[in-house]
Order: C-alpha cells, then sequence, then structure tokens
C-alpha cells in the first residue's frame, strides 16, 4: 500500500498516515488497532481506555534530537507495579524512526540496534556488558504490563501481556534496553535526553494551572481533604492529619499504612509552595520526609523536599543544618575506580571521591511521592564530592539510584520561592560545601606574583635613580695613646632638597681590634641632632669575626646646614687607627621593600592557610578522615 | 581583577613604600636630640653623647 491516505474498515472514517513505513495504527474514531495486509487495513483488535494522561507528549508533538526533527506518530504503554511509562514511537523527517521513552519524565530516546553480541535469554540487575568499549550495565529488569497502543507502530503490536525489559545504563548516560517481548531478545540502543533540549512543540494542553495537574481529594480514613498535584506520576500521598499513606494511584486512595511520629513535624518551606529553578522553570513543593541516620552513635536528621514540574519531572531540595543541595536523578551508572586510599565514582568525565556512607531511615513523611513511600524504610547511602556536587547512591536490596546534589545556600533557596524572611544560618561544615576561599587563593597568588613584580621594578628605579650624593668624606686617624681630646667636629656639609635618609660611612683599618665611635649628626643652625653610637671590631685568624667597617643610616633629615661630631673610643693600650668618614644622601635602601613585601604576602598567606583548613575542617567530618 | 580590594590594598602599600623611600624613612631608628648647644661646635669635647659612658663588650680574642 504507497498510499498515506485510508479508511477504517470498522468505521469507514479516514485514516491517515504520517509514516509510510507504519506497520500498524490506530483509528481515532473507533479506536481500532488496525494492521496493514498487503493493500488492506485490518481490524485486529480494540484500544481499551487507557489511564488518565499525564504526559506532555502525545502524537502529533514534533522536536528536534540531534538537529534532525522528529514527529510522534505513534505510543505503547505499559505499566508496572510503581508506575507506567510511554514508549513514544517517532518519525525523523529522513524516514528512519525510534522510541522517546518517557518514564516519569525522565526522557531518553534509543533505537533499535544491532547485538555486538547474542543477548542473553535473561538477565540479572548489576549484569555488565562490553559493546564499544562502552561499560553497560543492567539497572532494573521490570516485568511490565501492557497496557495499550495508539497511533502508528513500525510492527504489529497489539495481543501483548506481560514483557520483561531489562534497562542499560552507562556513566556517560548512555542507555539501552533489551526487550523480552518476543521470543527472541532485542536491543533498542540511545541516550537520556533532557525535555528542554528536544524543543517540544505541539504538546499536550495542560489539564490545570500552568505546571501541574492539580486534583482536589479527601482523605479516606478522616475525611481531610488531599491534593495531589503531580496526579498519575505519584504513587503515594499522605494524609496531613491522620498519617495514613494512600495509594495515589487508586481513584478510592486506599489506604497503604499509618505511620507513628513522636511530634508533627511542620517543613520549613510549605507544601505547595512554588519556586524557580534550572532557568526560571516552575517547580511546585509536593513532598517532604525527615530522614536519620545513626552514624557514629549520634542520631542526625535531614529534610528532603520533593519538587514537581510537569514537563522536567521530579527534584529534590536537601537540608541539613542549613545547608541545601538541589537533587536530581542521574540517568547513568558511574564507575567505580580506586583513588590512592579513598574509592571514587567516575560520571560524565568527572571524578567524585567518596565521603560518607551510612544507613538512612525514613521517620517522617507528608505529600505525594512517586514512590510507594514508606516510613522505617532504610536505605543505603553513599555520599561521593566534587564540590560543590555531591553524587550519591541509595540502594536496596532491589535497586540503587543514582542523584547528583548542586550545594545551595538558604538565601539562594528563600530566594527561588520568594519566601519572606530570611532562612536559618547554616551550622558547620557540610561535604559539598564551597569553600569560602575555594579558588581565590590562585588567584590572589597571581595578583600577588604581579604586585611583587611591580615592586621589584620599583626598587629597581629607586636604586637607579637615587641620588646617593656624597656629602662629606674625609679620612682621620686616632691613637688612644696621644691622651689628648678625642672628640672633634668635621666641617659643615649641605643637605639639600627634600628629606632623605643619610648614610654615614665608617671604614678602618682595624685588625684584631676594636673601636667605638660616638657620632652625632647635627643641624647647625637649628641645633637639633642625631645622636648614634657605632662599635667597629675585626678579628682574624682562624676564623673571621666583625668587619672594620661600618655604616648608619639616619632616616628623612631635613635639609639644613650640618655638622658631625665624633668621638672614637679604643682600648687605652691599642695602637693607633685610621679611619675614613664618608656622608651621603638619599642612600637605596632595602628594608622598606622587604617590609612591603611582607605586607604584600600576608593576605595570599592568610587566604591559602583558610582555605586549606576548611578543607581539613570538611574531611575530618567524613568517614574516611585520616584522623579516624 | 578578581581581588579588586586586595588589588587596592597591594598598590597603596607600593605607593606607601614609594613615598616613604623617596622622604629616606627607616625602619632603624636614631636617637633624636633637640636643642644641642651650638658651643658644641668650637668645643665637642663639651657633649656628651647619649652612648658615651655605657659599658661595652666587644669581644674578640
Amino acid at each position: 500500500m504507497s498510499q498515506l491516505a485510508a479508511n477504517c474498515p470498522n468505521c469507514g472514517a479516514p485514516v491517515q498516515f504520517r509514516w509510510s513505513g507504519a506497520v500498524q495504527t490506530t483509528c481515532e474514531y473507533c479506536r481500532a488497532i488496525l494492521v496493514r495486509r498487503d493493500v488492506n487495513l485490518e481490524k485486529v483488535g480494540e484500544v481499551g481506555d487507557l489511564p488518565r494522561e499525564v504526559s506532555p507528549i502525545q502524537i502529533g508533538t514534533e522536536g528536534v534530537y540531534r538537529n534532525k526533527a522528529f514527529q510522534v506518530v505513534g505510543r505503547i504503554l505499559y505499566e508496572y507495579e510503581d508506575g507506567g511509562w510511554n514508549e513514544w514511537h517517532i518519525v525523523f523527517n529522513d524516514g528512519t524512526s525510534g522510541w522517546l521513552s518517557d518514564a516519569q519524565l525522565e526522557y531518553t530516546v534509543s533505537f533499535l540496534a544491532q547485538p555486538p553480541e547474542p543477548l542473553p535469554s535473561q538477565v540479572a540487575r548489576a549484569r555488565q556488558f562490553m559493546w564499544g568499549g562502552v561499560r553497560y550495565e543492567v539497572t532494573s529488569v521490570t516485568r511490565a504490563h501492557y497496557r495499550g497502543v495508539a497511533g502508528e507502530l513500525p510492527f504489529e503490536y497489539w495481543d501483548k501481556k506481560d514483557v520483561l525489559f531489562a534497562d542499560l545504563r552507562t556513566s556517560d548516560a548512555r542507555f539501552g534496553t533489551i526487550d523480552y517481548s518476543d521470543a527472541a531478545p532485542i536491543l533498542f540502543l540511545g541516550e537520556a535526553v533532557e525535555f528542554d533540549e528536544l524543543h517540544l512543540k505541539n504538546l499536550r494542553a495542560l489539564d490545570a494551572g500552568a505546571t501541574a495537574a492539580v486534583s482536589s481529594l479527601s482523605c479516606p480514613s478522616c475525611g481531610a481533604p488531599l491534593t495531589l498535584t503531580a496526579a498519575g506520576h505519584s504513587l503515594s500521598v499522605v494524609c496531613p492529619q491522620c498519617r495514613s499513606i494512600l495509594d495515589a494511584r487508586d481513584p478510592n486512595l486506599q489506604v497503604l499504612e499509618k505511620f507513628e511520629a513522636k511530634q508533627d513535624i511542620k517543613p520549613i518551606l510549605p507544601l505547595g509552595s512554588r519556586g524557580k529553578f534550572e532557568g526560571g522553570a516552575d517547580f511546585d513543593l509536593i513532598g517532604f520526609q525527615v530522614r536519620e541516620t545513626d552514624a557514629d552513635d549520634m542520631p542526625e536528621s535531614w529534610d528532603e523536599y520533593l519538587l514537581f514540574n510537569r514537563y522536567k519531572g521530579f527534584r529534590y531540595l536537601t537540608v541539613y543544618n542549613g545547608h541545601w543541595n538541589y537533587v536530581r536523578t542521574v540517568p547513568a551508572v558511574p564507575d567505580r575506580i580506586p583513588m590512592g586510599k579513598k574509592q571514587a565514582a567516575r560520571l560524565m568525565g568527572q571524578t567524585y571521591v567518596l565521603f560518607d556512607t551510612e544507613l538512612a531511615t525514613t521517620t517522617y513523611v507528608l505529600g505525594e511521592f512517586p514512590w510507594r513511600v514508606h516510613v522505617g524504610e532504610k536505605n543505603g547511602i553513599k555520599d561521593f564530592i566534587k564540590v560543590p556536587r555531591i553524587l550519591s547512591s541509595e540502594s536496596t536490596e532491589e535497586e540503587t539510584v543514582w542523584s547528583m546534589g548542586e550545594y545551595m545556600t538558604g538565601v539562594q533557596v528563600w530566594q527561588n520561592f520568594r519566601l519572606p524572611g530570611s532562612p536559618p544560618l547554616a551550622r558547620g561544615i557540610f561535604a559539598n560545601q564551597p569553600a569560602p576561599f575555594r579558588g581565590q587563593a590562585g588567584s590572589m597568588w597571581r595578583v600577588c606574583m604581579n604586585l611583587l613584580s611591580v615592586m621589584i621594578l620599583l626598587a629597581i628605579l629607586f636604586y637607579l635613580f637615587a641620588g646617593q650624593e656624597n656629602l662629606f668624606s674625609r679620612q682621620y686617624s686616632f691613637s688612644p695613646q696621644a691622651g689628648t681630646e678625642a672628640s672633634f667636629v668635621t666641617d659643615s656639609f649641605d643637605v639639600k632638597g627634600h628629606p632623605a635618609n643619610v648614610e654615614i660611612s665608617l671604614r678602618t683599618d682595624l685588625r684584631n681590634n676594636w673601636a667605638y665611635f660616638n657620632l652625632a649628626l647635627i643641624n647647625e643652625s637649628t641645633g637639633q641632632g642625631y645622636d648614634f653610637g657605632r662599635e667597629v671590631s675585626y678579628y682574624t685568624g682562624s676564623e673571621t669575626e666583625g668587619s672594620p667597617n661600618d655604616s648608619v643610616l639616619v632616616p628623612s633629615v631635613a635639609p639644613g646646614r650640618y655638622y658631625l661630631r665624633v668621638e672614637p673610643e679604643m682600648a687605652k693600650n691599642a695602637q693607633s687607627m685610621l679611619y675614613t668618614l664618608e656622608i651621603k644622601r638619599s642612600v637605596p635602601s632595602s628594608g622598606l621593600f622587604l617590609l612591603a613585601a611582607a605586607m604584600l604576602l600576608i593576605p595570599p598567606i592568610l587566604t591559602t592557610w583558610r582555605a586549606a583548613s576548611f578543607e581539613q575542617r570538611r574531611w575530618a567530618q567524613s568517614d574516611f578522615s585520616e584522623r579516624k | 581583577m578578581r581581588h579588586p580590594l586586595y588589588a587596592i590594598y597591594g598598590t597603596l602599600v607600593l605607593a606607601f613604600v614609594s613615598f616613604a623611600q623617596y622622604q629616606g624613612w627607616s625602619l632603624t631608628r636614631v636617637n633624636e636630640v633637640k636643642n644641642i648647644p651650638k658651643t658644641v661646635r668650637d668645643n665637642p669635647g663639651a657633649y656628651r653623647s647619649h652612648y658615651a659612658g655605657y659599658s661595652r663588650y666587644f669581644g674578640g680574642k
């Protein structure tokens, strides 16, 4: 049959084919399932009542995958114990087709693939396959119930009952499914995709509200009003009055269990709040749970909030001691790798270091959840960190779920929800909390190096252009045995220009002897003087000690006419000495530059120290701290 | 510039050290004496240095 239009053999209504390769379709009028037999359409069955539509995708939705436009032309709907999912049959504009899977608003695109090796007749969770150098791990084996079909499919698919699927993931978000619905298993390979990156158009009209399909119900146990924001996605809803956990998929809200709590807990973020995340998308806060761990025999609890967006699905906000994390599940299985004495996980090219392992118990629940929530449920948790992210695995006997959290401050959370007031202050240091000085030390050292370079340049300039003006120079002799008055004054000399230092140098011919010089640089007109003494001693033999020369720097000498009073002293029996007095103005000095260098080094040293100290305190809390 | 405050601080330090260098400031101090009599010029022995007469040990061998 080459035409893309025909009439329904059941009701005569026109049947339009969007894809020429379709083998099966359904009549939009009488819901007959039609199969192409040569040139005819044959009715093989009827589509039963399908559950309430909660997927934003519908037949006719258009999108783009890897720069190729596609259109949704068919659908297979499956249900299993914990929910359901759609396999949307998508047809690209080049005539090829694939599958867009929508499982609780987590999306994958996959294509029929030739298995690199014969597929096993049965698989178990955690089994691994190496296909094309990529490690695929079986993350779930699901026995699903075929619920119905719609639109055009590439094969006959209408008489199924229970079907077995094995889902596989990789560390880089590739995806695979082994489909056991036929005698020989078939393989589909693809990847996880974000809702936004598909650029979907012609989506299903929303039932109510901007983002959510809200249903108002009442608790069958106590009659209290309940709200189901994520109706169709939620599996459990908790009555806040009587603490009954209800089956959200049951129209009668069957009571699954009731739980006891020591006290009512009021979430700090009110259920029903709407906040903006992921570039401004609205998320409704629909669930709340408290989880507790008794690591180190010290019970510690944290809160988890469940967020929902009708297109993007579920997200989580966790808070512990005022430290927040925005969390979403990861459509990948990290590679576990050793990292020295520590363990690490590698995901999407990033390495996360194991920080903590703990057993968490759910102690309180409120609102609605996309899983069968159960107070007392225990999960083994492993946290790997790469600041500011935290990669966590939560394991039960049945499955392991990986999630990725990104650190948020309370202020950011308050801003996102436009809450009044301010959040509780964060206490202590959290595993993936960004260090306040993280990344600053390196850049600060770079600025420091620039400043030190400028300082060295300045020092060179001062050295080159310092006046070093000779004011006075004369040689004298002194004999302690002469018995005459030792003190004398030099001729006057002028100190000109701006205030500057004056260096007085003493060069003696002392050898194995000492001399002491009482010196006073005196302003002739003001009588102001600088009084100081210098010792000069020089001994040489098997070892050498001291120096026959010395100098002193008189700081900031004002301009004026000066003379020097000199009073040498020596041991009374010492031989005479010859010495030269030399006076210079504006002499370069390294002391100030060394002080400046020290002052420039203080901030980066402090920053480096504080950053290192923060990391030390962070890891002191880890199960893998070297202190433990 | 990632650290404007530090850059400003560093610039001030460099400006200060340049000014101090120009003015001849020093980390060492010498004793400043005011009103030294002009007679010292003619009679140097009449002036008593602050450091004169201190007992000193110069070591040696």
